[in-house]
């Protein structure tokens, strides 16, 4: 598999361009990575900073003219009316769409198993999943038919597969790229996230990307990342920075591999002048499922809108009611009915003050207490996730299992804070391993060097 | 059947918010995962607030931030926090660290 | 013997406020226009749309809240009523549920007689759903649940149009109080500029909920709400219909169920709709894409400064510093721009009582023929002034002013018809006893009554003065040349 990056695109002919992502594409079709593909046209003007440079999209970022079904049967059909924000900045700036990538449906799941159009393939082992929900957009990267890939990150969809297929998954401060256009999951945990083979790429994609979309009122501008041209990494200093770090874990729950590899990496930071202190992160054993509780409670509401009468899937009935009644059941899938009905169970006037109020209060004190944290210590180093990449049907059953994939990263999106994944080693199976830093609020920039420099140690 | 945290009868007039039908098979399988979640998410509903009770290296900070636990409902400060930052209702750019 | 019962009602009132674009997106806010030509993708709930907060709806909602004299959340925000219905494109509704704008209000309103305290719950933005258009007879069907039969449509274009709700508390006890406040309530809209209050047009929405109770110390504890109220008439039919039919359940021992009712207008009956609260769950929850709203004292002492003209202020004013009587103070005030009128004329003439007769008779008689208001009024105050003071002071009479009257409304100038035309009063004592003494000649057998002792004659002579003189003549004098005349 011959990967891409922007450096390589930008350098090489349009024609060969076509050629790579073409080939890419044709050789990697078993593994179920694109639901579909636009077919790329170079163009010979130069467009910008991105120019020619092929980019897919997730199933639920919207692409005017373009179907976005975000992997349910609910929008199979359902062609976008207008584009997302971030995507219209992308092709300003001369990048190529080359398709929509599975996921799991509306974004529900850590294994693209959920999708309504089948499970997609980890490109390095076809036996295992590529991690989800973004498992296409990171599978896309993998084989090499695009240089980044647009992913969503509402607990760690972005980051977890990018460390099951080896790359680089980068979620930013809730807020950085605008949400416009971003088929919404829980509305206030979503970021579009981007995934690539080097960090230089996934800085230069977020400073084209970043900008305060007035059609999203939580969106802002970061002019640090907006202003960035070349990255120089020399004069970042690993020497003075404070991590903070996780002295033990759970050895059932979270693989030895994963603890090796994280143990190592912190002894090389360290060697390299870091300041490892334990912090024990708090509450993040409890972060699962506060993450259950606030993501299915916005989720049962956001998801409402799919009802059979606008747009979307219809299922015929009697009545108004039935009709909306078999059109929701049908459309969608077993996960996402079983958040939904979570969702709507921890709002439901009599258990919303015990859960999701709870939930509500206990966030806003952590975002206090990390604030707290972040004003004392740098970054924070922890693994992406507990165990390497899983097989295809290992999990798909349990979900209790399924949603502890998410222990290491819920944190970020629960804070706000932004995190990148990067590879580091493999597992005694030989399949990639991930591990996160996290920075403060609004540190991206700082932290996407910082990440850069550690990465450049690495190799 | 195992005993679980929730029961049919509740899950189906949740089903009915929520404006879906599931068959007999489906429902036994809901109330099932819900059950198991439920004792997942009985963590957040169980837990004591005074759980910020943090590590010695940052006692200082935790103290600061440590609330009294009997006196916490669900007050305007409390949700000021679940909300961007604003500022006469513009959302306003989050501190930037270093800023300050 | 049979206890006493009390009805207690309250009220809901939803009002359109007019403004620009809608709440949440850049879609004009128009009535009447095509169906579905005023839409975007926000307001028709497509994936991935966020709603983008119209800042001008605020600055209503404020002056509304600070006209009730509600107090502020100064942290303010939106929340998510969840409920699935077809004219709801999200299946919730962006509303302000845990920090409405204003709260704990005190209202005071007039009637033509008296004045009225009532408290307000409070008031909120919230926006209004789509409209479901029916084959049928829409006003039947409007209400019925799920009633998206085949052949209805949706109309979006009122999908996302900025609705300021207020709830009063439940300390009204009949339907005159009720129409009182609903005509006050309006006029303070009117007046602040936040809407036109058209009920045929929906802008005004009225819900109220009515119980009986034997203690007014006691409230109910069931309540009937009635929906589908579209005037001020059927809001007092409604509520003295419902009054009696829960009277007469009182009487035989029932307790009246706790439901919403609607009114039908040509039966004259309220009827059933749902029994209430049977799974009306909303699961209200913060908007989370919509950050919360910070206001500062200072924001709301600036407009609390700046708090336009409020109807209540005018009849404080009327009534206080220019001693009108109540009634002519409530209609003078029903319009603001009437209201600004006669303050600008007061300011040339002290004849106030005269002012508001022509006021709220002849000139917005003639106004509305012409389909003008006060605004645009081409009689400029001070000129009105100028005529009022003529007539009490004799040197015009008020039914030349009404002859006169359409043209002045027209833009003609009235110096110029003083000067040009023969408008004025004739008071000169000589002209005047050359016509008498030419009607008197031309009148001899009247003549002759009159000086046989018919004295009531004098009344003829008159109006043949009047018919001489095109009504011109003055009166007074006239009437003192005949007698002068027929004396000798």
């Amino acid at each position: 598999m011959k990967k891409l990056t922007i450096a390589d695109t930008l350098n090489s002919p349009a024609e060969q361009i076509k050629n790579k992502v073409k080939s890419a594409i044709n050789n990697s079709k078993g593994l179920n990575i694109f639901l579909e593909t636009y077919g790329v046209k170079p163009s010979k003007a130069k467009k910008g900073r991105l120019n020619n440079v092929p980019f897919s999209l997730k199933d639920n970022i919207l692409l005017e003219g373009k179907i976005s079904s975000c992997g349910s049967r609910m929008l199979e059909d359902f062609v976008s009316p207008y584009s997302a924000f971030v995507v219209e900045k992308l092709l300003a700036a001369g990048a190529l769409p080359v398709g929509r990538t599975n996921m799991d449906e509306f974004a529900m799941g850590s294994s693209t198993e959920n999708s309504a159009f089948g499970p997609t393939k980890n490109p390095l082992n076809s036996e295992y999943v590529p991690g989800g929900s973004s498992g296409g957009a990171a599978a896309s990267v993998a084989v090499g038919s695009c240089a980044f890939a647009l992913g969503s990150d509402t607990g760690g969809s972005v980051r977890q597969p990018a460390a099951f297929c080896g790359l680089y998954g980068f979620k930013p401060t809730y807020g950085v790229f605008s949400r416009r256009g971003l088929v919404s999951f829980c509305s206030s945990f979503d970021q579009i996230g981007v995934i690539a083979n080097n960090i230089d790429d996934i800085i230069t994609v977020s400073s084209v990307m970043n900008e305060k979309d007035p059609f999203d009122l939580t969106s802002y501008a970061d002019r640090d990342l907006q202003d960035i041209d070349q990255v120089n990494y020399d004069n970042v200093d690993l020497r003075g920075k404070i991590v903070g770090i996780m002295s033990g874990f759970d050895p059932i729950s979270v693989s030895d591999d994963i603890q090796s590899r994280y143990l190592e990496l912190i002894e090389k930071m360290s060697d390299l002048g870091a300041e490892m202190v334990n912090i024990s992160p708090p509450f993040l054993e409890n972060s699962v499922p506060l993450y259950q509780i606030l993501s299915t409670a916005e989720a049962s509401s956001n998801l409402s809108r799919y009802d059979g009468i606008k747009y979307g899937l219809r299922k015929e009935g009697k009545t108004l009611d039935s009709m909306r009644r078999s059109t929701r059941s049908f459309g969608f899938g077993e996960e996402v009915k079983r958040r939904i009905i979570l969702g709507t169970y921890v709002t439901a006037s009599e258990y919303s003050e015990q859960y999701y109020k709870k939930a509500l209060k206990i966030r806003g004190l952590m975002r206090k207490n990390y604030e707290a944290f972040f004003s004392t210590i740098n970054y924070i180093l922890l693994p992406t996730t507990p165990t390497p990449p899983f097989r295809l049907g290992e999990k798909i059953n349990d979900p209790v299992s399924m949603y502890f994939s998410d222990v290491f990263t819920a944190i970020a999106n629960i804070l706000g804070t932004p995190a990148i994944t990067m590879p580091c080693g493999e597992s005694s199976d030989g399949l990639p391993i991930g591990i996160q830093l996290m920075g403060g609020i609004g540190s991206d920039l700082d932290l996407l060097k910082f990440a850069g420099k550690v990465a450049g140690e690495l190799k | 059947m195992k005993n679980s945290k929730i029961t049919k009868k509740e899950i189906k007039r949740i089903l009915d918010l929520a404006k879906i039908t599931v068959q007999p098979e489906e429902l036994t399988k809901l109330t099932e995962d819900l059950g198991d979640i439920i004792v997942e998410i009985d963590k957040i509903k169980n837990l004591s607030e005074d759980f910020l009770v943090g590590n010695v290296i940052f006692q200082q900070v935790n103290n600061q931030f440590s609330l009294t636990s009997k006196k916490m409902t669900y007050s305007l400060e409390r949700i000021k926090e679940n909300f961007p930052v604003t500022e006469g209702g513009d959302p306003v750019i989050p501190p930037i660290k270093g800023d300050k | 013997m049979k206890k006493d019962v009390f009805p207690v009602l309250g009220v809901e009132v939803h009002i359109q406020v007019k403004s620009d674009r809608k709440i949440f997106c850049n879609c004009k806010n128009t009535f009447g226009a095509a169906p579905n030509s005023h839409i975007c993708p926000i307001c028709t709930g497509q994936p991935g749309t966020l709603p983008v907060f119209n800042r001008n709806i605020l600055t209503s909602a404020l002056n509304l809240s600070l006209a009730l004299n509600c107090r502020t959340n100064l942290f303010t925000g939106f929340d998510r009523k969840n409920y699935f219905y077809p004219d709801t494109p999200k299946n919730y509704q962006i509303t302000q549920n845990e920090f409405p704008i204003g709260y704990d209000g005190n209202f005071f309103f007039f009637s033509p007689e008296n004045t009225y305290s009532l408290g307000i719950t409070r008031v909120h933005m919230e926006e209004d759903s789509a409209k479901l258009v029916h084959k049928e007879d829409s006003a039947k069907l409007v209400h019925k649940e799920d009633s998206l039969e085949k052949g209805s449509t949706i109309d979006y274009n009122r999908s996302g149009i900025p609705l300021l709700e207020v709830v009063t508390e439940p300390e009204f006890h009949d339907s005159d109080s009720v129409v009182y406040f609903l005509e006050f309530l309006k006029r303070t809209a009117q007046y602040l500029g936040i809407s036109e209050c058209n009920m045929e047009e929906g802008s005004l929405r009225v819900d109220t909920n009515i119980s009986l109770t034997h203690d007014l110390a006691i409230l109910p504890d069931y309540r009937v709400e009635i929906k589908n109220l579209n005037t001020f008439s059927g809001i007092r039919s409604a509520i003295e219909y419902e009054i009696e039919r829960q009277r007469v359940l009182f009487d035989r021992d029932l307790v009246p169920e706790s439901e919403t009712r609607n009114w039908d207008s040509k039966a004259k009956v309220t009827r059933t709709m749902r029994k209430k609260e049977s799974f009306n769950d909303y699961r209200y929850f913060p908007e989370p894409d919509i950050p919360p709203i910070l206001l500062s004292e200072k924001n709301l002492f600036a407009l609390k400064d700046d708090l336009p003209l409020t109807p209540g202020f005018a009849m404080n004013q009327l009534t206080f510093n220019f001693r009108l009587r109540k009634e002519d103070a409530y209609v003078l005030s029903s319009e603001k721009a009437m209201y600004l009128y006669f303050i600008e004329a007061s300011k040339y003439c002290v004849q106030y009582e005269q002012m508001v007769n022509w006021i709220t008779g002849d000139v917005i008689h003639y106004l509305r023929e012409r389909g003008e208001g006060f605004e645009d009024c081409k009689l400029p105050p001070k000129v009105f002034a100028d005529i009022v003071k003529r007539i009490g002071t004799g040197k015009l009479t008020g039914k030349i002013f009404k002859s006169i009257l359409g043209r002045l409304l027209s833009g003609e100038d009235f110096n110029e018809m003083l000067e040009n035309e023969n408008i004025s009063v004739i008071s000169d004592r000589d002209e005047l006893k050359e016509i008498a003494e030419k009607i008197l000649s031309e009148n001899p057998a009247q003549v002759k009554l009159y000086i046989g002792g018919k004295t009531g004659l004098i009344g003829f002579f008159m109006g043949m003065m009047m018919k001489v003189t095109d009504g011109r003549c003055d009166p007074k004098l006239s009437q003192q040349i005949f007698e002068e005349l027929l004396d000798k």
